[in-house]
């Protein structure tokens, strides 16, 4: 829940319109058992009370799946993905629109990582050599970079806390970790065997405060999320991401896919600071 | 409310889109002032996984890129339609303001490494807001 959440992070002024509620979002782990999960059962019940008298559930088997599929990606050292997404855009008119975007990763933990985002709208290239990260618009020709930290982890911690810069896909790097957000789900169902083009998946589907999501695992011995969809439900007209995901687990990884050598013609500029922005000067 | 402040970013993914800016300190107002609207703002989840910072919150404002390539094959005329014609109103811009998209007729200059648009004796500085290309006024540098 934003903009809640930037009330207390910033003692701002602004969001007096905003539900001031501060959900209980943070249910006690209470260890991993996929079991019938009572406290964050009752969080939710005490939460929907007066609109329903039905108490949402846990399916422990949701959440045993999304364990095992965490665990699995944990194991990948090294991996390639392509995203087929679409992202709704609300319009000030009210109408939805659906935008579509190709990103392709290349992933060898600990620490190298390359990523290209391709949109109607504009292209960005990451690289992540262990040591730097750069960030480059092929169309515009500018790049930015700053020192990283030396694992992929700590760079997306960095990232998003020091440049804004959050990262595609980011929750396949959490799940299965101690950052997994599992103890922020309210509801999990389970909807049995459905397909993914190809795949014979499962079909789960999660409710957290502030987004409902549906997850589709790949049966049998490589648990693989195959699709995402995120729907934003406290936003106007409630817009939806959706992505579908191919794997290669066994990439053939070039050391210099993970290097930025500025093409000719490209334009050094800075990545804006997210501390600086919240102080802007003046 | 969401429509007009808070940080914001994202690469790619969430990636249609990105920027937007601001943060404390600000009236919501004078916030709003000192950027060009051109486009539609949508909060969309692109990871379940948010809010690990406590202090970004997430806007998408989308734009293109609209200002150095003219790449433009695809044309987004609601949201996106007033882009030129809104930056080019701020023309005795503040130093500090921040725009989406330049002013034709710019010329780039390196200083000291980095990059400068000169936009007819207006100076802006690109930089990456998340992954949006933004340009900041500044004083002419040196």
């Amino acid at each position: 829940m934003p903009a809640v959440t930037v009330v207390f992070a910033c003692g701002c002024i602004h969001v007096e319109k905003q539900p001031t509620v501060r959900e209980p979002a943070m249910v006690p782990a209470s260890g991993r058992q996929p079991t019938s999960r009572p406290e964050a059962a009752s969080q939710a019940r005490t939460e929907s009370a007066a609109k329903s008298p039905a108490a949402p559930a846990i399916d422990p088997a949701a959440i045993q799946a999304l364990e095992r599929m965490g665990a699995f990606l944990r194991e990948q050292r090294s991996f390639a993905i392509r995203s087929d997404t679409s992202t709704d855009d609300v319009l000030d008119n009210g109408q939805k629109v659906q935008f579509a975007e190709v990103v392709e990763m290349w992933v060898k933990r600990p620490n190298r990582m390359r990523v290209n985002v391709v949109s109607d709208a504009k292209r960005r290239q990451s690289f992540f050599d262990g040591k730097t990260f750069t960030l480059y618009s092929p169309r515009l020709g500018y790049y930015a970079t700053f020192d990283a930290p030396p694992t992929l982890r700590e760079l997306i911690d960095v990232a998003e806390q020091r440049y804004n810069l959050e990262f595609p896909l980011v929750d396949l790097f959490y799940w299965g970790t101690d950052k997994s957000g599992l103890k922020d789900i309210k509801t999990a169902s389970s909807f049995g065997r459905s397909k993914v083009g190809d795949y014979d998946c499962d079909h789960y589907a999660l409710q957290q405060n502030d987004v409902d999501w549906q997850i589709w695992i790949q049966r049998g011995a490589q648990p693989l999320p195959r699709k995402l969809v995120i729907t934003s439900k406290r936003e106007l007209g409630q817009p939806q991401f959706t992505a579908v995901l191919g794997w290669n687990l066994e990439p053939k990884l070039n050391e210099s896919a993970f290097m930025f050598e500025p093409p000719k013609g490209a334009r050094r500029i800075v990545f804006e600071q997210a501390q600086n922005a919240l102080r802007p000067g003046g | 409310m969401y429509r007009t402040h808070k940080r914001a970013l994202a690469l790619g993914g969430a990636l249609i889109a990105a920027t937007l800016v601001l943060g404390s300190g600000f009236s919501p107002r004078s916030a709003e002032a000192r950027y060009v609207r051109n486009a539609t703002r949508t909060n969309v989840n692109a990871n379940v996984n948010r809010n690990r910072n406590v202090n970004v919150n997430r806007n998408y404002n989308v734009h293109r890129d609209v200002d150095v390539d003219v790449d433009h094959g695809h044309y987004h005329p609601v949201a996106r339609g007033v882009a030129f014609g809104a930056a080019a109103t701020l023309t005795a811009a503040a130093v500090g303001s921040v725009v989406n998209s330049l002013p034709p007729s710019c010329s780039t200059t390196m200083v000291n490494g980095l990059t400068y648009q000169n936009c007819g004796g207006t100076w802006y500085q690109p930089r990456y807001a998340g992954t949006q290309v933004n340009y900041v006024v500044v004083n002419p540098p040196r």
